[in-house]
C-alpha cells in the first residue's frame, strides 16, 4: 500500500459556523494503481487531493504516503517527501513563466540536487514530443503544449506517486485526448501510482478504479 | 447611487483587507514631517521678529554717520509713525577717581519705542538711565551725580539688564541714555567726532512699509535703513541653514511619499479592473466607477493627512523644545496655517500619483467578465510620472523655500532614478550570464534568485529604482549632516582664544603682555586699529551702487578697521599674490588685502585705493592679497597697511587670547589692570553654538528617523506588486519539493543583488546630490568620505532582506495548496 487515509477531515470557518468540506475518508491505495476521485463541484475533490499530496493540512485524521505519516511531518518534511516520491499535473499548468519549457522540466530536478537534471529534462521533453519547443517560454506554447510540459516535468522526477488534478478541464477535447493518451501511456511505462481528479466520466472510466465523493464524504 | 455612503464602504472595506493602509502611511508621514517642519520654521521666525523688534529698539531704524536730514522725522511722523531721534557714541562716564566707557544714546522722544524697556518716556533734561553693569562698575544708584564730558547729569533711573541673546555679545559696553538737549554742554560732539545718527521708527506694519519705501531711494553713502527682517544677519544665516536642512528631510519624506503613493496607486487600480469590468456589464458609468474610486482614494487621502496634521504637531513641539535653547527664551504659539498648507499638498500629492491611473479605469471593457484573455490594462506610467515630477518638484521648491535647494534636490533623485535604471537593466543580463555560468548542482537556491531577477525584470528594475531612491533621500540627509555639522564645529577650535580685549590705548599694551608674562604664560599679539572709509579705487569714486552684493554694498557705505603691521602674521595669513613688504619699505603706502574682500571690489596687485582716514585723505597701493583663516577666532584684519601709512593716526588696540575655564581670578584682574578697555567673553558665545549644534543635529536625526519609517513603507509597497505572483511561484516551487533553505537562498540571492545595487547606486545620488547642496546652497566646503557608501551597501541590502523576510513569512508558511489555487 502506497497511500492510506484514516478519518481525514477538513473543516474551514464560516463566520461562527465550521464548514465541512471533507468528512471521516477512509481509503487505501496500492502501489502500482490508477485510481479516479469523482465528484460534483464543491463535493472536496480537489481539497482530498490537496491533503493526499501533503500541501494542504487536515483538520483531523491522517494519511500515511509512501510509508510516512504526513502530518507528523513537519512542511519542510513534507516538501523532502514531495521531492523524492510525488509529481504534479494541475489543471492550470502551474509552469513558471520566466523559465522555458526545458527550465520548467528541469526543475524539480535541480531542487533535488541531480546533475543530469537538464540531460534528463531534454529526454523527457523529448518523450512528450516537445523537443523542437525546449527554449520556448509557456506563454509561446498552446495550452496542450503547456500540459504536456506539466506531464514532462511531472514523470521527470521518477516519482512514486503521480497527482493530476483535472488535467484536461483547461483544454479542448480532442487535445485533452492526446494529453491523456500520453499521461497514461507515460505511467503505464513508468509504473507509477495514479491518483487522479476528475469529474469527467469517460476520463475516469480509463482508471483501474473510481471513488466518489459527495458532500464531502465516500459516496 | 449616493457616490459618498457607497465610497465610505468601500473605503472601510480596503481598510480591513490592509490593502491602502500602506499608502496612507506613507502620505501621513510626509504630511507630518511637512507641518512639523513648517509650524517650527513659523515659530522660529515669529520669535525673531519679535527679538529684533527688540533688539533694535524700533519697528525701522535709519542710521547714518552724519545728522540725518531733518523733514525725515517730519516725513515719519505726518505717515503716523512715533519718531525718536538718537546720538549715539562712546564716550567715558566718570565717578570721582572711577572712569568706565559707555555707550551713550542721547534721544529727542521715547526711548526705546519697542522692546521689554519701551516705557514710552525719555530722561528728562539734566537726568540719565544707566545700565545695571555700569551702575555696578561705578557703584552708583539712583539720583547720584557721573560725569560725562563737561557735563555733570544725575542717574534718574538703573536700567535692568538687556537680553541676554548670545548675539549681543558685541555690543560692548554698558548703556547710558541721556536727553538730547544736553549733548551741546557735554562737549563731546565736535567736528570728526564718531557719532552714529539715529531715527527710530515704531508703527503700523503698513505705515512702516510705506516710509521705508519712501526714504529708502534718498539713503546717502554711510546712510543705512533696518528693519526687523534685516535684524542679526549672523542668527539669521544660521537659523536658515538649520531650517533648510530640515526641509531636506522634509522633501525625503515628500519624495518617499510620492514613491509609495505611485506603486500603491498602481496596484489598486489593477486591482480594480475586474470589479470595474463586472460593474461595467452591470451598465454603471465609467464616469460614474471613475469618481466613486476617486472619493475613496481622497477620504483615505483626507484621513491619513490629518493624522499626519496631528503627528506633526506633536513632533513640531519636540522640535521646538529642541530649538527654543536655541533663541533664548521658548517660542510663540504654534498656527495652523503651514500644517493645512502641508494637508494640501499631500493632497496633491496623491491627486498627481493616483489621477493617471485611475482615469484608465475608464478604458476598462466589460467583456473582461468573458475573456480572461485581453491584454493587461495600461496604467498611464508616463503620464502618472510626469505628473508626479511636476508636483513633487513644486513641493520640493515650496519646502526648501528656495528654487535652488528644491531643484538641486530633485536633479539629485532624478539623476539616481536614471543611474538606478540602468543598473537595474544591466543585472538582467548579469543575472542571465551568472545563471549559465553556475552549474546545475552549484545551489539550487542561487540558481532560482537569479532566474527570479530574470524572470520579473521589470519588477527587478523598479525594486532597485524605488530602494535607490530611499536610500539616497536617507544617505542624502546623513551626508549633509555631517558636512554641516563638520563646518560648524571647524569653526570652533578648542583651543581658541575665547577672550578679545579691545579699546586698549598704546601704553595698555605692554601692560596686558605683562600681565601675561608674569603668569608664566605667552604674551598675546596685539595689533593697532585705525577706523577708515574706502573713497575711489585707481581714481574712480566709490559707488555703493555698482556692486550686487549687498553685503559688499555694506562693506563699502561703512568704516573699515585697517591695521598696520611690520610683519605678517604667518599664523593666519598667507599671501597668494604680490608679496609682503621688505623693511625698506616700511615708511611707502603700500597695503595688502585679503582674498575674499579682494574678490568682492574687484582689486588686484598694483591697484590704488585712496582712503579717508580722520581729518585726512591718504592714498596707498596693493602690494599683496592674503588669505585668512578666519575661523581661528584670531585677531585679523580685511586690509593691513605699513606702519608708514597709519602710524600717525590715532589707534586704539586689540588683543585676543584663551583663558582657561577655571583661572576667572586672571580675568578679573585683567579688567582691574585695564579699567577702560572691554573685555568680551567670546567664550560663552562658543559654548553656546557648539550646544546649538547639538541640538539642531537632534533636531534632524528626529526628523530623520521619520523618513527612514517612509523608506522602509516604499519598499514593502514595492514587494506588495509582485507579492501574489511570488506566492504562487513558491507554492509551485514547494509542491515539486523545493525546501526552504532552497526558497531562502533564492530570496537571499535575489534580495543581496537588488539591495547592493541600489545601495550603490544610491550612494553616488547622495553623495553629487550632497556635494552640490553643501556647496551650491548651504555655503559650506564639501567633505566626502567613503563612509555613506559604506553605509548605503548596508542599508541597501538590510532594508531589501527586511523585505524579503516579510515576503518570505507568506510565501512559505502558507500551505502550497491555498496559493495554488
Amino acid at each position: 500500500m502506497i497511500l492510506q487515509t484514516v478519518g481525514l477531515g477538513r473543516e474551514v470557518a464560516m463566520g461562527d459556523q465550521p464548514l465541512v468540506i471533507l468528512d471521516d475518508i477512509n481509503l487505501a491505495i496500492n502501489a502500482g494503481e490508477s485510481v479516479a476521485i469523482t465528484g460534483p463541484s464543491g463535493s472536496g475533490k480537489s481539497t482530498l487531493l490537496g491533503l493526499l499530496a501533503g500541501l494542504d493540512v487536515p483538520s483531523r485524521g491522517e494519511v500515511w504516503l509512501d510509508g510516512q505519516s504526513l502530518f507528523r511531518l513537519t512542511e519542510e518534511g513534507r516538501a523532502a517527501l514531495r521531492a523524492r516520491a510525488v509529481g504534479f499535473v494541475f489543471q492550470n499548468f502551474q509552469l513558471l513563466p520566466g523559465l522555458t519549457a526545458l527550465e520548467n522540466v528541469a526543475l524539480p530536478l535541480e531542487l533535488a540536487g541531480r546533475s543530469d537534471a537538464m540531460a534528463r529534462a531534454g529526454h523527457w521533453l523529448g518523450l512528450v514530443g516537445l523537443d523542437a519547443r525546449r527554449r520556448h517560454y509557456p506563454l509561446q506554447l498552446s495550452g496542450g503544449e503547456q500540459q504536456r510540459v506539466a506531464l514532462a516535468r511531472a514523470f521527470a522526477g521518477e516519482p512514486r506517486v503521480l497527482f493530476a488534478d483535472e488535467p484536461t478541464g483547461n483544454l479542448d477535447a480532442a487535445t485533452g485526448a492526446a494529453v491523456i493518451d500520453q499521461l497514461f501511456e507515460l505511467n503505464a511505462e513508468a509504473g507509477t501510482t495514479l491518483i487522479l481528479v476528475t469529474h469527467d466520466a469517460v476520463l475516469a472510466g480509463r482508471c483501474a478504479r473510481r471513488i466518489g465523493l459527495s458532500g464531502g464524504r465516500l459516496a | 447611487m449616493n457616490l459618498l455612503a457607497l465610497a465610505w464602504r468601500g473605503l472601510m472595506r480596503q481598510w480591513r483587507s490592509g490593502e491602502l493602509l500602506l499608502a496612507m502611511l506613507a502620505l501621513a508621514l510626509a504630511v507630518a514631517a511637512m507641518t512639523a517642519i513648517g509650524v517650527v520654521a513659523q515659530r522660529v521666525d515669529d520669535n525673531l521678529r519679535q527679538k529684533a523688534g527688540q533688539l533694535l529698539g524700533a519697528d525701522l531704524v535709519i542710521s547714518g554717520d552724519r545728522s540725518l536730514p531733518a523733514e525725515w522725522p517730519l516725513q515719519a511722523r505726518a505717515a503716523g509713525l512715533e519718531v525718536t531721534g538718537v546720538s549715539a557714541f562712546v564716550s567715558m562716564v566718570s565717578v570721582g577717581e572711577q572712569s568706565q566707557l559707555s555707550d551713550v544714546r542721547a534721544v529727542d522722544g521715547p526711548f526705546p519705542l519697542r522692546g521689554e524697556q519701551a516705557t514710552g518716556e525719555a530722561p528728562a533734561p539734566g537726568e540719565v538711565w544707566i545700565d545695571a553693569s555700569l551702575a555696578r562698575r561705578l557703584e552708583l544708584q539712583a539720583g547720584d551725580a557721573l560725569g560725562l564730558g563737561y557735563s555733570t547729569l544725575r542717574v534718574g533711573r538703573v536700567l535692568a539688564a538687556r537680553g541676554d541673546s548670545a548675539f549681543e555679545v558685541f555690543s560692548v559696553a554698558p548703556r547710558l541714555v541721556m536727553h538730547r538737549a544736553d549733548l551741546p554742554a557735554t562737549g563731546l560732539i565736535a567736528p570728526g567726532s564718531r557719532v552714529t545718527w539715529r531715527l527710530l521708527l515704531a508703527g503700523p506694519p503698513a505705515a512702516i512699509d510705506r516710509v521705508r519705501a519712501a526714504l529708502e531711494p534718498q539713503l546717502q553713502r554711510g546712510q543705512r535703513i533696518q528693519g526687523l527682517q534685516d535684524a542679526r544677519p549672523e542668527i539669521r544665516n544660521t537659523l536658515q541653514r538649520a531650517h533648510q536642512f530640515l526641509a531636506l528631510t522634509a522633501m525625503a519624506s515628500v519624495v518617499l511619499a510620492a514613491v509609495a503613493l505611485v506603486l500603491a496607486a498602481r496596484q489598486y487600480v489593477r486591482r480594480r479592473v475586474e470589479e470595474t469590468a463586472l460593474m461595467r456589464s452591470w451598465g454603471v458609468a465609467s464616469r460614474q466607477i471613475v469618481a466613486l474610486h476617486a472619493t475613496q482614494l481622497l477620504m483615505a487621502g483626507a484621513l491619513a493627512g490629518v493624522v499626519g496634521m496631528a503627528l506633526g504637531f506633536g513632533l513640531q513641539q519636540l522640535l521646538a523644545d529642541r530649538l527654543s535653547a536655541f533663541v533664548g527664551e521658548s517660542l510663540p504659539p504654534p498656527s495652523f496655517a503651514p500644517a493645512l498648507a502641508a494637508l494640501a499638498s499631500g493632497l496633491l500629492l496623491l491627486l498627481a500619483t493616483a489621477a493617471p491611473p485611475l482615469l484608465r479605469l475608464r478604458g476598462v471593457s466589460p467583456l473582461r467578465v468573458l475573456r480572461d484573455d485581453l491584454p493587461a490594462l495600461g496604467l498611464g506610467g508616463w503620464a502618472t510620472l510626469a505628473l508626479t515630477l511636476v508636483v513633487t518638484a513644486a513641493l520640493l521648491v515650496w519646502q526648501a523655500g528656495e528654487w535652488r535647494l528644491g531643484l538641486f534636490s530633485l536633479a539629485g533623485f532624478l539623476a539616481t532614478l536614471a543611474l538606478a535604471g540602468l543598473a537595474g537593466a544591466a543585472l538582467l543580463p548579469l543575472a542571465r550570464l551568472a545563471r549559465a555560468a553556475t552549474p546545475a548542482r552549484a545551489g539550487s537556491g542561487w540558481r532560482l534568485g537569479l532566474a527570479a531577477i530574470t524572470r520579473r525584470w521589470r519588477d527587478t528594475l523598479l525594486q532597485v529604482m524605488v530602494l535607490a531612491i530611499g536610500i539616497t533621500a536617507l544617505l542624502l540627509l546623513t551626508v549633509v549632516r555631517d558636512q554641516l555639522l563638520g563646518a560648524w564645529q571647524a569653526t570652533i577650535p578648542p583651543d581658541a582664544p575665547n577672550r578679545f580685549v579691545i579699546n586698549l590705548t598704546p601704553e595698555q599694551v605692554p601692560q596686558l603682555q605683562q600681565l601675561f608674562v608674569e603668569r608664566g604664560r605667552p604674551a598675546p599679539a596685539a595689533y593697532p586699529m585705525v577706523r577708515g572709509r574706502l573713497l575711489a579705487i585707481n581714481g574712480t569714486s566709490i559707488d555703493p551702487a555698482r556692486y550686487a552684493d549687498e553685503n559688499t554694498r555694506r562693506l563699502v557705505e561703512r568704516e573699515f578697521n585697517l591695521s598696520f603691521q611690520r610683519d605678517l602674521d604667518q599664523q593666519d595669513n598667507r599671501v597668494v599674490d604680490g608679496r609682503w613688504w621688505r623693511s625698506d619699505e616700511l615708511e611707502q603706502p603700500l597695503v595688502s588685502v585679503e582674498q575674499g574682500i579682494a574678490v568682492k571690489l574687484g582689486l588686484r596687485v598694483g591697484d590704488r585705493l585712496r582712503y579717508a582716514l580722520g581729518g585726512r585723505e591718504v592714498e596707498v597701493t596693493v602690494q599683496s592679497i592674503r588669505t585668512v583663516r578666519w575661523d581661528s577666532f584670531g585677531v585679523n584684519f580685511f586690509v593691513v597697511a605699513t606702519p608708514g601709512v597709519l602710524a600717525g593716526e590715532p589707534a586704539t588696540w586689540v588683543s585676543s587670547f584663551f583663558i582657561p575655564p577655571d583661572q576667572p581670578q586672571f580675568e578679573t584682574a585683567l579688567v582691574r589692570a585695564l579699567p577702560n578697555a572691554t573685555v568680551v567673553n567670546v567664550g560663552e558665545l562658543l559654548e553656546r553654538i557648539r550646544a546649538l549644534v547639538e541640538r539642531l543635529a537632534s533636531a534632524v536625526s528626529l526628523i530623520a528617523s521619520l523618513t527612514l519609517v517612509a523608506g522602509v513603507l516604499v519598499v514593502a509597497a514595492s514587494l506588495l506588486l509582485s507579492q501574489q505572483e511570488r506566492q504562487r511561484e513558491g507554492a509551485i516551487l514547494r509542491a515539486l519539493g523545493a525546501t526552504r533553505s532552497q526558497l531562502h537562498g533564492a530570496l537571499l540571492c535575489e534580495f543581496t543583488l537588488v539591495g547592493a545595487i541600489a545601495g550603490l547606486v544610491a550612494a553616488a545620488g547622495a553623495l553629487g546630490a550632497g556635494w552640490l547642496v553643501a556647496v551650491k546652497v548651504l555655503d559650506v566646503p564639501a567633505r566626502l568620505s567613503l563612509a555613506p557608501v559604506l553605509w548605503a551597501l548596508l542599508l541597501g541590502i538590510g532594508l531589501a532582506l527586511a523585505g524579503a523576510a516579510w515576503l518570505l513569512r507568506s510565501v512559505v508558511n502558507r500551505p502550497p495548496m491555498a496559493a495554488l489555487r
